[in-house]
C-alpha cells in the first residue's frame, strides 16, 4: 500500500538551558522610587493593589512576586515595552554569551534556529519582515524563484498535492542494453533510494552513544549516516534495523588492509585523492562505493575523471566553513556549480550522484545547494548544534567537538525533529516554485536569482546613465 | 473591562506614549538591542519622532537609510549644486494619478503612497481604524488586507481598498461594490508562493466570524488563487470584479519572481489599472522565516526591471506601478520612484509610527505588547484610533517635507518627473 513519506516530530526539550538573547537590567533604587510614586498617585487601595500586580511585560520577565527587582532575562524577547514605559529604570542589553554562539562556523541566529527546530520540530514562523543584511556571500547571495500564477495546484505541506523529495543514489544510464537472455548488460546498477536529499556526515568524535543515537535517527528517517569505519565496526549496540543505514568511511590507505567484510553495509565511502585511488576503491566487492574527495582547486577535473573510471557516487567535501583547500578558495556553491556545469557539458551529469557537505547549516541551504548542482547534502555542523554541542577550532586548525551528556533516545529525537523540520521547509521552497519533485531542482540556476547578477544589472542601469 | 482595569491600562498607555517621545528625543542614546540591519534603532527612533512632531527629526539620528549593506541603503541622489536648486518656497506637486487607462473612475492621490493591506486578525480593529482615518485625512487610501472588511471601516469607505486574496475572506458583493478600488492579492513579498498565515491564537471569535471560520483554528490561505492558472484566467478574474463594480479601479498585487516583468505585462493585458509589485523583504504578521529571506527578489531589483520592460512594450504610461516590500523612509519612496515606480505602498512604517519596536513577535496572540498586531481585547485597547491616526498623519507630513526637499534639490517640480530618472541616482559600491 502506498504510504506518503512523513517525518513525525515530537517536542524534545533541550538538555542545557538555552542561552537567552537579551539581558534585562533594572536600576533597583529607581524602580522602588517609581513604585512609590505610582502608589501615591492611586485613588484607592484597590487601585494600588491592581497597580502593584500589573506588569509592563506580557512575556513574564517580571512575573516574580518582586517583579522588576528580579527580572527573568531568559524570557525576554526584546519587545522594549518595559524600556518604553520606564526608560530611566530598565535597559535591555544584548547578551554577550548569545553573541558568541556558533563560534567560527555559524551565526548565533543559525544556532538558535536549529535549537528551536530540534526542540519543537516546527518550522520557525515569525512576524515582521526579513531583518538581516540585504545579501551576503555564499548561500546568502542566492534567492530562490517563485511561480506567480501559472503552475500546478500545490498545497504540499497541507496534504493536497504530493511533492516528492526522493533521490536515487547511483548511476542513471541514458539507456539500458540487454543480452540474448534479457539480462541487463549495464555494469554497476547499484541504486539506493532515500526519501529525502539529506544524509548525516562523519563527525570527528568517538562517542558511542552519539553514533547509536544518530543511527537510530537515520533509520527512522530512512536515510544514511556516514561513520568512520573503525567506529562503525564497534557499534555493537546498533540495532539490526539501524545497521543497514550506516555507511562506513575508509581512507584509501586503509582499504587494502581491511579485514572486515564490508558487504554487510549498503555502501562504503572511500576517501580518495587521485584517479588511481578511485580506480582502486571501485574494486571493492559487494557494496556500492562512494568516492569521497576534498574540495580543492580543479576538483571538477578530478570528478570528471572519476566518472570515466566508473564512479557513480561522489561525495564532495568542503571544509566546515564551506571552503575548498588552497590559497584562493572558492565557496561550496561556486564549487558545486563548476562541477555540475562540467559534468553537464560532458554529458555525464546523470552518471553520477553528487553528495556535498560543508557549511550547510540552515534549512534554506539544502535547496540552494541542490540548485547549484548537488543531489544530496550531508550534514555535520547542524547535528552538533542540534545536540547542543560546540565545535571548536584549536590552534586555528584542529577541530574538536564538545557535547553535553545525553541519551541515545534524545539524540534520535532531536535529529528527527531537525530533519523533519528541514523537510517541510524544502517542501515550502519547492511548492513556491511550483515544482513537484526535488530532482527537478537540481542545477536549476535559471530558477534562482544571484545577488552578483542582480547587483550588476542594477548598477549598469544606474551607473550607465548620467545626469543630463 | 471594569473601570479599575481600564485605569491601570491607561497608565500603561500613557507611559508607552511618554516613552516613545523620550527615547526618540535622544536623551538615552541609541539602545544597543533595539532594531536590526534594515530597521536600525536610529530609523525606529526617528520614525517615532516624526510621528510625534510631524516634521523632520531634530535628534541628530540617521533617518534616511538603514545599514543593510545593499538596496536602498547603497543608493543616493545626485543633488544639484546649491546654486541650481529650486528655491525652498517653490511649490512641488506630490500627487499621482491611480488611473491612466481611460476606463473606470479617475482617482488622484495628493501623496505618492497609500497604505498596504493588513488584515483584521493580523492587526486589531483599532489599528485598522487609525489607518483608515489617516488615509481619509490625507486623501489617500489603505487596504483592508485579506481578513475581510470590518463594518466600522465602512464609515471611511471612500478611502478603503477592498482586498480580494486567495482565502476570499469577507469577499461579498457589498464589500466589492462599496469600494472605489479593489485589490487582487495574488502574492505577498514576505512569503511568495504561500498564502496568508494567521495562527490559531489570533483567530478569536470576531476574527473567525469575519472569515467564516472556527475560533482558535489556524488559517493558512491557499496559493495560488485556485481559479487562476493562466493569464486568461487572470483576465476573467478582473472581469468578474468589473461586473460587480464597473467603476472600481483594479490593483493586482504580485510578488517579485524572476519573470516579474512578464507578470507585469500579463497584469496589464488582464485589465489592471495598478500593478503593485511587493518585494521580498516586505513585512508580514506571520510567515516562515525561510520564505521571508530566500524567496523572490528585493524590490530594488524588481522596479527597474518592470519599468524598463513596460517602457519597451509601449504600455508604461497606461498602467500605474506601485512598489512595496521593505520601503521604510521618505527617501526609500523617492528612490523607488527614481528607479521607475509611480509611488509606493506603505505597511511597516505606518505601524512603527504607532509605536512598533520591530521585535518580530506579531504572530502570537498576545505577542504584541504595544497592542498593534494583536486582537487581544486588553492589549488592543492600548491603541486609540484618533491617536493612531494622528501619528500616521504626522509621519506622512514629515515625509511630504522631505519629498519636497528632494525634488527641489533635484530641480524638479513634480514627483511624476522623478519617475525612472536613474540618472539622478548613484550607487555607493562600498555600501555603508
Amino acid at each position: 500500500m502506498y504510504r506518503r513519506y512523513h517525518i513525525h516530530t515530537t517536542h524534545c526539550p533541550a538538555i542545557s538551558p538555552q542561552v537567552p538573547k537579551f539581558s534585562v537590567e533594572v536600576d533597583r533604587l529607581k524602580f522602588m522610587k517609581m513604585i512609590l510614586h505610582e502608589l501615591m498617585s492611586c485613588s484607592s487601595v484597590e487601585e494600588m493593589k491592581a497597580t502593584i500586580k500589573s506588569r509592563p511585560c506580557v512575556y513574564g520577565v517580571y512575573s516574580r512576586p518582586v517583579g522588576g527587582l528580579a527580572p527573568k532575562s531568559n524570557l525576554c524577547v526584546g519587545c522594549y515595552r518595559c524600556v518604553l514605559e520606564n526608560p530611566e529604570i530598565v535597559q535591555i542589553l544584548p547578551n554577550t554569551e548569545f553573541q558568541e554562539l556558533g563560534g567560527p562556523f555559524m551565526t548565533p541566529s543559525q544556532v538558535s534556529t536549529i535549537w528551536y527546530e530540534s526542540t519543537t520540530g516546527r518550522v520557525p514562523v515569525r512576524g515582521a519582515g526579513y531583518n538581516g543584511p540585504f545579501h551576503g556571500t555564499g548561500f546568502d547571495s542566492i534567492w530562490t524563484d517563485m511561480s506567480e500564477i501559472v503552475r500546478p495546484t500545490r498545497d504540499g505541506i497541507h496534504g493536497r498535492e504530493y511533492i516528492s523529495t526522493t533521490v536515487d543514489i547511483g548511476r542513471k544510464f541514458a539507456s539500458l542494453s540487454f543480452d540474448e537472455n534479457g539480462n541487463i548488460r549495464n555494469k554497476r546498477i547499484w541504486s539506493l533510494r532515500i526519501p529525502i536529499p539529506i544524509m548525516l556526515d562523519v563527525l570527528p568524535i568517538d562517542y558511542p552513544i552519539l553514533h547509536v543515537g544518530l543511527a537510530g535517527a537515520v533509520s527512522e528517517l530512512q536515510t544514511y549516516y556516514l561513520v568512520d569505519a573503525s567506529t562503525a565496526g564497534r557499534l555493537d549496540s546498533v540495532s539490526q534495523v539501524s545497521r543497514p543505514r550506516i555507511i562506513p568511511v575508509i581512507p584509501i590507505d586503509e582499504l587494502q588492509n581491511r579485514t572486515t567484510d564490508l558487504s554487510d553495509y549498503p555502501a562504503v565511502e572511500v576517501e580518495c585523492r587521485t584517479v588511481d585511488d578511485c580506480r582502486h576503491a571501485l574494486q571493492v566487492k559487494g557494496s556500492q562505493v562512494f568516492i569521497r574527495v576534498n574540495a580543492q582547486p580543479g576538483v571538477e577535473d578530478l570528478i570528471s575523471d572519476f566518472t570515466l573510471e566508473g564512479a557513480s557516487v561522489v561525495h564532495l567535501c568542503a571544509n566546515w566553513k564551506g571552503m575548498e583547500e588552497g590559497t584562493n578558495p572558492r565557496f561550496v556553491t561556486d564549487i558545486l556549480r563548476a562541477v555540475h556545469s562540467r559534468l553537464v557539458k560532458e554529458n555525464k551529469r546523470d552518471e553520477i550522484t553528487l553528495i556535498t557537505s560543508g557549511a550547510i547549516v540552515a534549512a534554506e541551504h539544502v535547496p540552494k545547494a541542490i540548485i547549484c548542482g548537488a543531489d544530496i547534502v550531508a550534514l555535520n555542523l547542524p547535528v552538533v548544534a542540534a545536540l547542543q554541542g560546540e565545535a571548536i577550532l584549536r590552534d586555528g586548525r584542529n577541530l574538536s567537538i564538545d557535547f553535553p551528556r545525553f541519551e541515545e533516545s534524545w539524540v534520535k529525537r532531536r535529529i528527527v525533529n531537525l530533519i523533519g523540520c528541514w523537510h517541510i521547509q524544502l517542501l515550502e521552497i519547492l511548492g513556491a516554485m511550483g515544482l513537484r519533485e526535488v530532482r527537478r531542482l537540481r542545477g536549476e540556476v535559471g530558477r534562482a536569482m544571484f545577488a552578483k547578477d542582480l547587483e550588476k544589472e542594477l548598477c549598469e542601469t544606474i551607473c550607465g546613465s548620467s545626469r543630463e | 473591562m471594569n473601570d479599575l482595569k481600564l485605569r491601570v491600562l491607561q497608565r500603561h498607555e500613557q507611559k508607552i506614549h511618554d516613552g516613545l517621545s523620550e527615547l526618540s528625543a535622544g536623551g538615552h542614546g541609541i539602545p544597543d538591542s533595539l532594531g536590526n540591519a534594515r530597521w536600525t534603532p536610529e530609523l525606529l527612533l526617528t520614525t517615532w519622532e516624526q510621528s510625534e512632531a510631524g516634521k523632520l527629526p531634530t535628534s541628530g539620528f540617521e533617518y534616511k537609510v538603514g545599514r543593510s549593506g545593499g538596496g536602498f541603503d547603497v543608493l543616493d541622489f545626485r543633488f544639484l549644486p546649491e546654486s541650481e536648486r529650486l528655491d525652498e518656497r517653490t511649490q512641488v506637486d506630490l500627487s499621482i494619478s491611480l488611473n491612466r487607462r481611460g476606463n473606470g473612475a479617475s482617482i488622484d492621490i495628493p501623496i505618492p503612497v497609500y497604505g498596504a493591506g493588513m488584515s483584521f486578525g493580523s492587526v486589531s480593529l483599532q489599528v485598522m481604524l487609525s489607518r483608515a482615518i489617516a488615509a481619509k485625512s490625507l486623501g489617500t487610501f489603505m487596504s483592508t488586507g485579506e481578513g475581510g472588511y470590518p463594518q466600522p471601516l465602512a464609515a471611511h469607505k471612500d478611502h478603503v481598498i477592498t482586498q480580494v486574496a486567495t482565502g476570499l475572506f469577507g469577499v461579498r458583493e457589498d464589500t466589492i461594490q462599496r469600494a472605489r478600488i479593489i485589490e487582487f492579492k495574488y502574492a505577498q513579498g514576505a512569503k511568495p508562493g504561500l498564502g496568508g498565515h494567521l495562527l490559531g491564537d489570533k483567530v478569536n471569535s470576531e476574527v473567525a466570524n469575519m472569515r467564516e471560520s472556527l475560533p482558535w483554528v489556524s488559517l493558512f490561505s491557499p496559493f495560488p488563487f485556485h481559479s487562476v492558472y493562466s493569464v486568461e484566467d487572470h483576465k476573467k478574474h478582473v472581469d468578474w470584479i468589473k461586473t460587480v463594480n464597473p467603476s472600481a479601479l483594479i490593483i493586482v498585487k504580485v510578488s517579485t519572481p524572476v519573470d516579474v516583468d512578464m507578470v507585469a505585462v500579463g497584469a496589464y493585458y488582464a485589465g489592471a489599472h495598478i500593478l503593485n509589485i511587493d518585494g521580498g523583504y516586505g513585512g508580514t504578521g506571520a510567515a516562515p522565516e525561510i520564505a521571508k529571506k530566500n524567496i523572490a527578489m528585493p524590490i530594488e531589483y524588481a522596479i527597474p526591471k518592470v519599468h524598463n520592460f513596460l517602457v519597451k512594450e509601449g504600455i508604461r504610461d497606461q498602467i500605474v506601478v506601485m512598489a512595496s516590500g521593505g520601503i521604510r523612509t521618505a527617501y526609500d519612496v523617492a528612490k523607488s520612484v527614481a528607479l521607475g515606480a509611480d509611488g509606493c505602498v506603505i505597511g511597516t512604517s505606518e505601524i512603527v509610527a504607532l509605536g512598533c519596536t520591530y521585535c518580530g513577535n506579531c504572530e502570537r496572540g498576545r505577542g504584541c505588547p504595544i497592542g498593534i498586531t494583536t486582537v487581544d481585547p486588553e492589549l488592543s485597547l492600548l491603541i486609540k484610533p484618533e491617536w493612531g491616526a494622528q501619528r500616521i498623519i504626522n509621519l506622512y507630513n514629515s515625509w511630504k517635507i522631505q519629498w519636497g526637499e528632494i525634488l527641489r534639490k533635484l530641480g524638479l517640480h513634480s514627483i511624476k518627473d522623478l519617475r525612472g530618472r536613474y540618472d539622478l541616482l548613484r550607487h555607493l559600491h562600498d555600501g555603508r
